[in-house]
């Protein structure tokens, strides 16, 4: 179930960024991503939210520091 | 005390010498008095206002771990204690002022002249620290201090509480708390930022600011080519002055181990503004970023690019007027909204216009339109209100006669103007060398003789006029 959601955001952000592959690691942070900026990070959040029909709210996104995190915050919000 | 003159030197000489010989667990307290001591050089009452933030601030931090049910209430009570301070000694006067004219163009007698309101020296860098500190408690990025007297050294340490950077508590706190051992390398970093910091502003800023001020004053009577060259140098009088003071900073802190954060890096290559506000303030910029700009954005997610665009104009709107309480501050904030939403809005554009042209030219363009776009900026930046941004801006285009040019520099003697104009040229050469050039030579003897040569400098161009840094008033 856990590498479900992992897999599922794995191919999130590659439809954000327009990337080819991603080896996920849960300390990437904003930086390191290549083509992250504002659109793309608003994006990345929208497509999320469509994906496992959540809403993330705004004092969720602020707690996020790298990919672990908005892991955790998916799982979180599923389990409720 | 500014940080350009003998006595603070004296003060910092005395504050290492005290903190090494000190036991580590009463360091803390002697950083702590020498903070306030610092700040009470400024304005003795106001330590009384900057200690009520600090103590208000670190009760509310402990009051939203402690009890999570009613975080958002304590947050927005401290949130908005920090606000209110703010709002009265910095901003009172300004909307009280756009009131009475607002009510007088519908011709309602508003006769409240404002208060006669001292701004608090650092009130603006102070406060963003403390409400730095309450939000990241409240989105659970940190947890609060348990110690008063270190969270207070945290809001007020002297290098960096007049002008910043701002420093988060995640970065500065722990550091605090750390045992620091002596040693030399750190002794040395901090006299060579500091000599540098030093350099950039007696012997650049306040050389330029001369004549910088001069074409100002008079503004009407200038000719076009003068302002320009005028607005130009002030870019880099800004750079130089508000650049010294972080180096300053940072070098004082690196003398007792601490490490601030970099609040510059080379903002003039920016090859657009979203890149300068990367290089450019830093600690304001991200500070901005991470506790407006986002939550403002996700909090309206919904209208997709134009939360972004809302996002903006409110973030700099507020960047403009934290700079103070003027119209022209906030023209400044605008226009950075503004060229951000178009560099935006064609994002996908320029890539296109970049995939056309040798890289070298897209390059330069980019540059030379992002510094040109400055320059704009920085003019209302400078000038003392909307009214005197009009003169400039139409004076511009008086290109006048060259005699009028020649008639302005002779003001100055031509040798002074040379000999400034030169040490600007080597200054920006060497500002982007000069960490090619330390880490470059591996044996430290270089560093003796060009630091050497940089406090020759300083001894001999340098303006010693206590000119005070133009951040000071922020």
């Amino acid at each position: 179930m856990e590498s479900n959601i992992q897999n599922r955001l794995i191919a999130i952000f590659k439809k954000t960024f327009e990337l080819e592959e991603l080896e996920w690691d849960g300390n990437l942070i904003a930086e390191d991503v290549d083509g992250w900026d504002s659109i793309t990070h608003l994006d990345l959040i929208v497509n999320t939210e469509e994906e496992f029909k959540i809403e993330i709210s705004g004092f969720d996104v602020m707690g996020l520091q790298n990919t672990g995190d908005l892991l955790s915050l998916v799982e979180r919000k599923l389990t409720v | 005390m500014l940080f350009n003159s003998g006595i603070f030197i004296l003060f910092l000489i005395i504050v290492v010498i005290l903190f090494y010989v000190l036991l580590h667990k009463l360091r803390w307290l002697l950083l702590l008095v020498s903070s306030y001591v610092f700040y009470m050089t400024w304005q003795p009452a106001y330590s009384i206002l900057i200690a009520f933030t600090t103590v208000v601030s670190y009760l509310i931090g402990n009051s939203i771990e402690k009890n999570r049910r009613k975080a958002k209430l304590f947050m927005r009570i401290g949130v908005l204690a920090n606000i209110l301070v703010l709002f009265f000694f910095k901003y009172f006067n300004f909307f009280n002022d756009a009131i009475m004219d607002l009510l007088g163009l519908v011709h309602v007698d508003y006769s409240f002249s404002g208060l006669n309101i001292l701004l608090p020296v650092a009130i603006s860098f102070y406060t963003f620290q403390t409400l730095s500190y309450i939000l990241d408690i409240y989105y659970g990025k940190i947890k609060p201090c348990n110690h008063l007297g270190k969270f207070a050294l945290y809001i007020s340490f002297f290098p960096q509480l007049v002008a910043g950077p701002i420093e988060r508590s995640s970065n500065l706190l722990p550091q605090l708390e750390k045992k620091i051992k002596l040693i030399p390398d750190n002794i040395f970093l901090g006299a060579k930022r500091i000599i540098w910091g030093l350099f950039k502003k007696v012997v650049i800023a306040d050389r330029l600011a001369i004549l910088i001020d001069t074409a100002f004053d008079n503004a009407a009577d200038q000719s076009g080519i003068v302002l320009v060259l005028a607005i130009v140098l002030f870019a880099f009088q800004l750079y130089c002055d508000f650049s010294a003071y972080s180096d300053i900073a940072i070098g004082s802190a690196k003398l007792v181990g601490i490490t601030l954060m970099e609040n510059f890096n080379l903002p003039f290559v920016s090859k657009n503004i979203t890149e300068f506000w990367r290089r450019w303030h830093i600690s304001l910029s991200t500070w901005l970023r991470d506790y407006l700009y986002t939550p403002i954005m996700f909090n309206h997610k919904k209208w997709g690019k134009k939360a972004i665009i809302y996002s903006l104009f409110v973030t700099f709107f507020l960047c403009g007027l934290w700079h103070g309480p003027k119209w022209t501050y906030v023209v400044f904030g605008v226009l950075q909204a503004i060229a951000l939403t178009i560099e935006l809005l064609l994002a996908k554009q320029r890539k296109k216009w970049a995939a056309r042209i040798p890289n070298w030219l897209y390059s330069n363009i980019s540059i030379g339109l992002t510094f040109l776009f400055m320059l704009l900026c920085f003019m209302f930046f400078r000038a003392d209100n909307l009214t005197h941004s009009i003169t400039i801006l139409s004076g511009i285009f008086d290109f006048g006669g060259i005699n009028n040019v020649v008639d302005y520099l002779h003001q100055f003697g031509l040798s002074r103007v040379i000999i400034t104009l030169g040490i600007l040229i080597v200054f920006v050469l060497m500002d982007s060398k000069l960490s090619l050039i330390s880490k470059a030579i591996e044996h430290k003897k270089w560093h003796l003789p060009l630091y050497s040569f940089l406090a020759f400098c300083l001894l001999v161009f340098g303006n010693w006029g206590n000119v005070a840094f133009v951040y000071f008033q922020f």
